[in-house]
């Protein structure tokens, strides 16, 4: 019945738009007829000699001085040319009108007449300041901000030419837009951050916003994990920053109009746009200087203190003293043949993070004439990082051309290939072999190089010490791990213009995607790793290939009109369509004879792995689009879509079935009130705009699973035999996650746009959450996927920006924008659910935000055995047994009062959300020189440092900081850091508030100095000199190496500090020319 | 032109709601690339071979699990200190839901995929993509599979949710109404009922396709050097034992009969064909507790002659042989191997091994108490078993049956501490001898059980009182057995165990003599049957079981089947607080406590 009622209602709604259009359809012919007569034509010129007229001054904002040659329009009705003396008079149909004002350097302008016949003074700023009349592309259009219903922010590049190599377009937009959280994964070029847009949707679905690239989905998934461990492959760093235009963000329900892609929000990207008709060149040379202070490295113990320690540690290991002193570094005899070999100071912190260089050089050619423009654009780039391991060289060639075939017919296309090759190590989570986690472990008594009894030292580097570690020098210089990847992303855009109003078109792209990877990890000085066979793997070596082809196509038809100049509306009803086939495979060898085999094939055949994915999707996307606005004041959007994918089940309850196919359907609807506009506004000057808007409406979220709603067979083997079992269950109604987002907004723009204002509250949930769902017993499943959970999160945005100071020699520009939000789980099948990551917990449970860490909470140690004794409390170790506690350890909190410290005392220790993020940004301008920054803050996070628990936690030969300096090391000692204990039977470094941080900082994120050089040859359109330093200066309490990082994309697994290359500063001059 | 163009939008908008209604349902029906999809899974045979092989696959994950709680729960296994808390809960019966061997999904994972596959048999029958036979052989097998997992599953839940069904739809799950629970009876009632079914196919599975010879669509064939017809469960054990369990005490002895007379008969005299007569029956020169030189009755001056205590002979070649020889062929009913070459590991070396493994169980005192209490006939004071299957190691008592393969024969340190090759034994001639003792005594055949837990038919159906000490019946060559050495009992009691004579019998059973006689004890006292002492017999083979099949998973099965056929959950409850006691748990008397309820016997079964 339900079903019935929504599938009549929607062909009833079509019905409407039907109806709609064919009404407009009929007014279009007769006004067209009338207009073609010359009748027409006459009646409409005396009309408009005999009308209303108005004029006014047009002035530069910062000199005051007025400009001329500005054309002053009335859509479909007039225009005019600015005098040498800055002034206009134009004809008006009535005194309720706009007038659009252009000029070539200027950015573009309306002012609404508001029923005056006299405009005050209009002040026009230069064309790179940050205007609200400034142009958002949207899917179908490009939409001012003053126009706009939804929740909308736009981030215009002009060029992108001051940021540093590192900087890929994720990354870049990290503190630009409100509500866009930006983490950048590590250090390591080219590596991306994770974006967020206005918080979590998902708890297992991506997170990540759509990213349109010209038109054409971009696909910024990872199908198949790295074999370099905590690797993570970037897709937005296949795309040159220099090249993007300009980025615009969808922030609310208009994401919609992307269907079930939409939930996360949309980044449209556009490239290489508008170019000229005359022949330009631009050529950007740029080179920096990657650094780490050493007041940054950690502070690690050196050989006198970290001896101390470790006897103090062995002898909790039931060793005696005789024993300990036995061992080669205790033994203090010279004339022991490892004397040399054990009694060192090393610093291996030291030897891994090597200064680095980066280059950059780009080439934009562009140009044309009437029938055909394009722009080419080329750039090499290498980075090489911080710790020389991890070196990027990238190319990538853009071509961009629009070729007119007929008045009404136009081809676009946009093509463009990326290559990458980088040299990478293990990061993250990979004890043995991540050089810069053993560059913190090992311990200092030992030597790089080999050393024989006598002290000399030999060109081989030592081998596993007596430890059981790797030694870093070798895991630096001896494996090899390399990354190359290819993207061709490019699209043909077809459009026939069947009459002035209605237009179709067509888009179709290809994405063809290849990522290869090899690695070789050496036997020599890495220790061993043990298989789930059970054998012993010394060398390991891998090689996987990930490819992704996937064809796009996106068909519409457009109709604009405006009727009398009252009624604008522009429909847009069309189709996408996407086919992806993603397909890896991996190869893993071991132990190859001899370290200088290192191609996977050369492993040992018996232990030989290999493994791989296909997967391939479809996704149908209908849409309808439409927008309206009354009297340029009241704006009316409206977006649907029905969306049809082959991920979902066959049997949705619910849902709309057509042809026996499920189909999702999303509606949007918003609404703005540009208040300014109205006449009683007309005498409250110092308002440029006051709009208001709101906008609800559904998205959806298909990153469900390739085959989850299916049920299948996996492989099952009986010895030799291979059978089939059944995997899953398959679940029929298996939907997209709705998200549904409501938001409320103001637009406002003071004193001529000095001051602009955006604000936003927002409320997004999302529903038919995907969830792992518990099963019961019977069911034989650990859990079953279903969307059975809800989730909100709800936040306020708020972005200002300005110009303080406008003078002709100098200018000061600042922008602001902070971001909060608020994220809850508000239905959650089954009891809360505790994951595992890096020996943490993490808590889901409804209604708390996804994430908690979950652990103990501690209050001190025990000064004496004494104290501890009559505390009487023990601590139930991974087997169940209880061990009582005893001086020096750690005094956790006992939640239920029962003298035993175990799971049923875990609680909430941290939140890794952040009460709020977001940039300030300024410009000053003196005569040619400016000055741009660009601050970063979080405040209130909390993180996870794993990597201190490991220096901190006292239980292994591991090197440990200074602060263990100040372990508990006798009854009466007060202190804050327990006693070392070998293996850590009392579970001192438990998963605790010890390891949680507060990760707020703010940072310079980026400063640009340039200079406009004064151009004296007529070749040359400009030449621009600067210099940029990223992530000078950081203010933060995190006592790991930087308190951003991102070990994972998931939800759940955020603030987790698990070693990975360290964020860097780098400085860097750069030319740019213009020809 | 407008016309046009309204003619355009017309077409276009047809032919979008076309390829909208129309093709798109084949459009968004995209199979399983990287898996099998449902729809191209079971086409044919050999999918339904896959099937089979796919769930005994999956049946070897379970084998831990199964001899944790078949062993732990009862008296003869106890947690060492190593032992988490959750094997201490099963020790002293206080399992939580959280505890993770308690957890029935990995059955239950089992028994939907059997499930699934016999459901998907009977379609692939009716719609001509199996053949009957093929059907029938396939089908017996993996419904004598469910049979098994679901009366392990009743044994350690007392009630359970019984399904039959392929569940194929998630949100079917969480109704448990769909799912109602039967009681262990009930259950046992659904199982016999099911492999009593004439229909069922109980041999194993033929070699080749009945109809047209061919090889190819077999599941009976040799894989990495083991024959796969071992793998497979015995349905006519399986079928004794359901029968044994339900009271059908002469259906079971039936199938008990059945299995044990299995073998290449040949012509009766033919004493070369040692399978004929080793083969299924507990026989004294197989497998079987013997001495090296000096052998026969030690005199009292000389030290204990020498155990043959290797890989190759005796009863410890039972779980060491490294070749799947003739002896052992006799032994072996159901095994399956765990190998290093593939994923499923042996998760006995973790259990039991203190060399490379964590060590977390090991033998009970009144275990070893048990054995040490025997004496065999040559007067040593002691079960020689019990020297074989746990020996000490590093001071340390550790359970060997499972691990023989992994440990070298004579060091006992492991071979590649990183392989740990082994098997799993589910089913054996030990155990079968035993079960149809107790099936024969119950049908009130109890000379007859007497005869097979003990001595052997031969010697206790012959006129000639067999010898307390050696054995030996002292028959004198003169005799002639035409008419004696047998029962003379209808079917399937008419056993034949005649040997010599003039004619030269050589009944087919002349050689068994039980296991307890095969270990080389003593016999038990002929009083016990000339008194008709049933109890007293059932308690001696429940005792013999323990001897002989400690720690391969029968005892809590044993102990539950006996307690509540007498009515007296004190059989159980008495044996597990002992163990308890012995070992001075402070739990023992909760336990014992708990366990006088038979509702105290079952694990909670977590939703």
């Amino acid at each position: 019945m339900q079903n019935f009622t929504k599938s009549i209602g929607l062909l009833l709604f079509l019905c409407l738009f039907g109806g709609v259009k064919a009404m407009a359809q009929k007014a279009d012919s007769i006004s067209v007829r009338l207009a073609d007569s010359i009748a027409r034509y006459k009646q409409d010129s005396v009309t408009k000699a005999k009308g209303d007229k108005i004029s006014g001054v047009v002035k530069d904002a910062s000199t005051g001085k007025t400009i001329s040659g500005i054309s002053v329009s009335i859509s479909l009705y007039s225009a005019a040319i600015t005098d040498d003396r800055g002034r206009f008079t134009i004809s008006v149909p009535n005194y309720n009108v706009v007038l659009m004002l252009k000029g070539q350097g200027y950015q573009q302008k309306e002012v609404p007449v508001k029923g005056r016949k006299v405009i005050p003074d209009v002040l026009l700023f230069e064309d790179a300041y940050n205007s609200i009349y400034d142009e958002a592309r949207m899917p179908f259009s490009n939409v001012a901000v003053n126009r706009q219903t939804n929740s909308v922010s736009n981030v215009n590049t002009l060029g992108a030419w001051e940021p540093t190599s590192l900087e890929t377009p994720d990354s870049y937009l990290q503190g630009k837009v409100a509500g866009l959280k930006v983490i950048r994964r590590s250090g390591t070029p080219n590596i991306g951050a994770n974006l967020f847009l206005r918080g979590y949707n998902s708890l297992y679905g991506t997170n990540a916003p759509l990213l349109v690239v010209d038109g054409m989905i971009y696909d910024t998934n990872n199908y198949g994990n790295s074999i370099i461990s905590g690797h993570v492959h970037n897709p937005y760093g296949s795309l040159d920053l220099h090249d993007v235009d300009n980025i615009t963000i969808l922030k609310d329900a208009s994401a919609g109009i992307y269907g079930t892609k939409g939930a996360n929000g949309v980044i449209l990207i556009s490239t290489n746009n508008h170019p000229d008709l005359a022949t330009k060149i631009d050529v950007g040379v740029y080179g920096g200087y990657n650094y780490m202070p050493q007041s940054s490295l950690l502070p690690l113990m050196q050989s006198p203190n970290y001896r101390t320690y470790l006897s103090d540690a062995l002898r909790t290991s039931g060793q005696t003293s005789d024993q300990i002193a036995a061992q080669p570094y205790m033994n203090d005899n010279v004339s022991n043949p490892n004397y040399y070999a054990y009694h060192n100071n090393t610093d291996w912190q030291k030897q891994i993070f090597k200064n680095g260089y980066n280059k950059n050089v780009n080439l934009r050619v562009s140009g044309g004439d009437d029938i055909a423009t394009y722009v080419l654009a080329l750039d090499y780039g290498g980075n090489k990082g911080i710790t020389n391991l991890t070196d990027l060289t990238k190319y990538s060639t853009r071509f961009n051309g629009n070729l007119k075939i007929s008045k009404h017919f136009t081809i676009n296309t946009s093509l463009s290939f990326a290559y990458n090759e980088q040299n990478l190590k293990d990061q993250g989570l990979s004890s043995k072999t991540n050089p810069i986690f053993l560059g913190l472990i090992k311990s200092p008594l030992l030597r790089v190089q080999q050393v024989n009894a006598q002290g000399t030292e030999s060109p081989n580097q030592s081998d596993v010490d007596v430890f059981g570690y790797s030694n870093p020098a070798v895991v630096s210089s001896k494996s090899q791990e390399f990354n190359q990847n290819y993207r061709f992303f490019g699209n043909f855009n077809f459009r026939y213009e069947i009459s002035k109003y209605l237009a179709a078109q067509t888009l179709i792209g290809v994405t063809a995607d290849k990522i290869r990877e090899s690695t070789f990890i050496p036997r020599a000085g890495v220790t061993d790793d043990t298989l789930t066979n059970g054998a012993i793997a010394d060398s390991r070596l891998g090689s996987q290939v990930t490819r992704l082809f996937s064809v796009y196509s996106d068909t519409y038809l457009s109709y604009n009109r405006t009727f009398n100049r009252i009624h604008t509306l522009g429909v847009y009803v069309g189709t996408r369509f996407t086919q992806s086939n993603t397909n890896y495979n991996v190869n893993l060898g071991y132990n190859s004879a001899i370290d200088q085999l290192v191609s996977v094939n050369t492993g040992a055949p018996a232990l030989r792995v290999t493994g791989g994915d296909v997967g391939s999707s479809r996704w149908l996307n209908n849409y309808v689009n439409a927008n309206y606005q009354l009297y340029n004041k009241y704006i009316f959007g409206f977006n649907m879509a029905l969306d049809a994918s082959s991920r979902f089940g066959t049997n949705i309850p619910g849902a709309l079935k057509v042809g026996g196919v499920n189909y999702a359907v999303l509606p949007s609807a918003s609404a703005a009130w540009v208040v300014s506009s109205e006449k009683f506004m007309a005498n409250v000057k110092f308002i440029e705009l006051l709009k208001l808007r709101a906008s609800y409406g559904l998205t959806g979220n298909d990153d469900i699973g390739n085959y989850t709603a299916r049920q299948y067979y996996v492989s099952q083997n009986l010895l030799g035999l291979q059978g089939l079992v059944r995997a899953n269950f398959g679940n029929p109604a298996l939907q997209w996650e709705v998200g549904k987002k409501l938001d409320i907004g103001i637009d406002a723009s003071f004193f001529q746009e000095r001051l602009n204002i955006t604000a936003d509250i927002y409320n997004n949930k999302t529903d038919h959450m995907i969830t792992q769902t518990p099963t019961p017993g019977y069911s034989g499943l650990v859990y079953a996927i279903t969307n059975g959970g809800a989730m909100k999160t709800n936040g306020v945005e708020l972005s200002v920006s300005g110009r303080v100071i406008s003078t002709p020699k100098f200018k000061w520009d600042i922008g602001f924008n902070i971001a909060s939000y608020h994220n809850k789980i508000t239905t959650l099948p089954g009891s809360p659910l505790l994951s595992q990551y890096a020996g943490a917990t993490i808590r889901t449970a409804e209604g708390r935000p996804a994430g908690i860490f979950y652990g103990y909470r501690t209050n001190g140690v025990y000064t004496s055995n004494a104290e501890a004794a009559s505390a009487g409390v023990s601590v139930r170790n991974s087997s169940g047994n209880l061990v009582a506690q005893q001086g020096g350890d750690m005094r956790f909190v006992d939640v239920n009062g029962d003298k035993i410290i175990d799971s049923k005392d875990l609680q909430e220790i941290g939140n890794p959300n952040p009460d709020y993020t977001g940039g300030i940004t300024t410009g000053f301008t003196y005569k040619r020189l400016s000055l741009n920054t660009l601050f970063t803050f979080t405040k209130g996070n909390k993180i996870y440092n794993y990597t201190r628990r490991q220096l901190e936690s006292e239980t292994s030969p591991y090197n440990q900081t200074l602060a263990i300096n100040n372990r508990w090391r006798g009854d009466g000692q007060v202190t804050n850091i327990p006693r070392a204990s070998y293996g850590d039977p009392s579970g001192n470094s438990s998963f605790s508030d010890r390891w949680i941080e507060d990760g707020s900082y703010i940072r310079l994120r980026t400063i640009t100095i340039s200079y406009d050089v004064p151009v004296k040859y007529k070749y040359f359109k400009y030449i621009k000199v600067y210099a940029t330093g990223n992530n000078l200066l950081t203010f933060t309490h995190y006592l790991g190496y930087d308190p951003e990082f991102a070990a994972n994309g998931n939800v759940l697994l955020q603030g987790i500090d698990n070693t990975l290359e360290p964020q860097f500063k780098t400085v860097q001059l750069g030319l740019r020319i213009g020809i | 032109m407008k016309r046009i163009s309204f003619k355009l939008i017309y077409k276009t908008c047809l032919v979008c709601c076309l390829v909208t209604t129309f093709s798109c349902k084949k459009v968004f029906d995209l199979p399983a690339k990287n898996q099998v999809d449902a729809e191209n899974a079971y086409q044919n045979v050999f999918d339904a071979n896959a099937a089979v092989v796919g769930i005994y696959g999956q049946f070897i994950g379970i084998a831990d699990r199964y001899i944790v709680l078949n062993e732990l729960r009862a008296d003869l296994m106890s947690p060492t200190a190593n032992a988490d808390i959750y094997l201490k809960q099963l020790n002293t019966h206080t399992e939580t839901t959280d505890n993770p061997w308690a957890d029935p999904k990995p059955w239950y994972k089992l028994i939907l995929n059997c499930n699934d596959a016999m459901y998907h048999f009977d379609d692939m029958l009716k719609t001509g993509k199996l053949k009957p036979i093929d059907y029938q052989q396939r089908y017996s097998d993996i419904g004598t599979l469910r049979c098994w997992l679901y009366l392990q599953l009743a044994i350690q839940y007392g009630s359970i949710p019984y399904i039959t069904d392929p569940i194929s739809n998630v949100t079917d799950l969480n109704d448990a109404s769909k799912f109602p629970r039967l009681t262990l009876a009930q259950v046992i009632d659904k199982l016999a009922a099911f492999m009593n079914d004439p229909v069922r196919y109980l041999d194993a599975y033929s070699a080749t396709d009945p109809i047209t010879n061919a090889t190819s669509s077999s599941l009976n064939v040799t894989v990495d050097g083991n024959t796969t017809n071992l793998f497979f469960i015995n349905k006519y054990a399986f079928l004794g034992d359901i029968n044994l369990w339900k009271g059908n005490y002469g259906l079971a002895s039936t199938a008990y009969r059945r299995l044990s007379d299995v073998g290449p008969i040949g012509t009766n005299n033919n004493a070369a064909a040692f399978a004929t007569y080793e083969q299924f029956k507990a026989c004294y020169d197989n497998q079987n507790v013997s001495y090296g030189s000096p052998s026969g009755t030690p005199n009292p001056n000389q030290t204990e002659n020498p155990l043959n205590d290797n890989n190759v002979t005796g009863w410890r070649q039972t779980f060491a042989d490294p070749a799947f020889s003739t002896n052992t062929s006799c032994e072996y009913i159901w095994r399956m191997p765990f190998t290093s070459t593939f994923q499923q590991g042996n998760p006995f070396v973790n259990l039991f091994s203190n060399q490379g493994g964590s060590y977390l169980l090991t033998a009970s005192q009144t275990m070893i108490d048990n054995w040490n209490s025997q004496t065999q006939r040559n007067g040593y004071p002691y079960d020689a078993r019990g020297r074989i299957a746990v020996r000490t190691i590093g001071g340390q008592p550790v359970i060997m049956k499972q691990l023989y393969y992994y440990l070298d024969n004579t060091s006992f340190l492991p071979v590649n501490v990183l392989s740990k090759p082994g098997y799993w034994l589910l089913y054996r001639t030990g155990v079968l001898a035993n079960r149809f003792a107790e099936s024969a005594l119950n049908d009130n055949q109890i000379k007859l059980g007497y005869a097979l837990a003990n001595v052997g038919i031969h010697d206790v159906f012959s006129p000639y009182t067999p010898n307390q000490q050696t054995g030996a019946t002292g028959i004198p060559s003169s005799f002639d057995p035409t008419n004696s050495e047998q029962t003379f009992l209808p079917a399937p009691y008419d056993i034949d165990a005649r040997s010599g004579g003039a004619q030269n019998y050589h009944g087919l059973w002349y050689r068994q003599v039980g296991t307890r006689s095969r270990a080389n004890l003593s016999n038990l006292p002929a009083s016990l049957y000339l008194t008709n002492n049933k109890l007293a017999i059932e308690d001696a083979i429940i005792d013999e079981c323990a001897r002989e099949t400690s720690f391969e998973g029968y005892r809590w099965g044993d102990l539950v089947r006996v307690a509540l056929r007498r009515g007296t959950p004190a059989f159980l409850a008495d044996k597990v607080y002992n163990k308890l006691l012995r070992e001075g748990n402070p739990a023992a008397t909760a336990v014992r406590t708990k366990l006088m309820d038979p509702n105290g016997w079952y694990m909670p079964f977590k939703l």
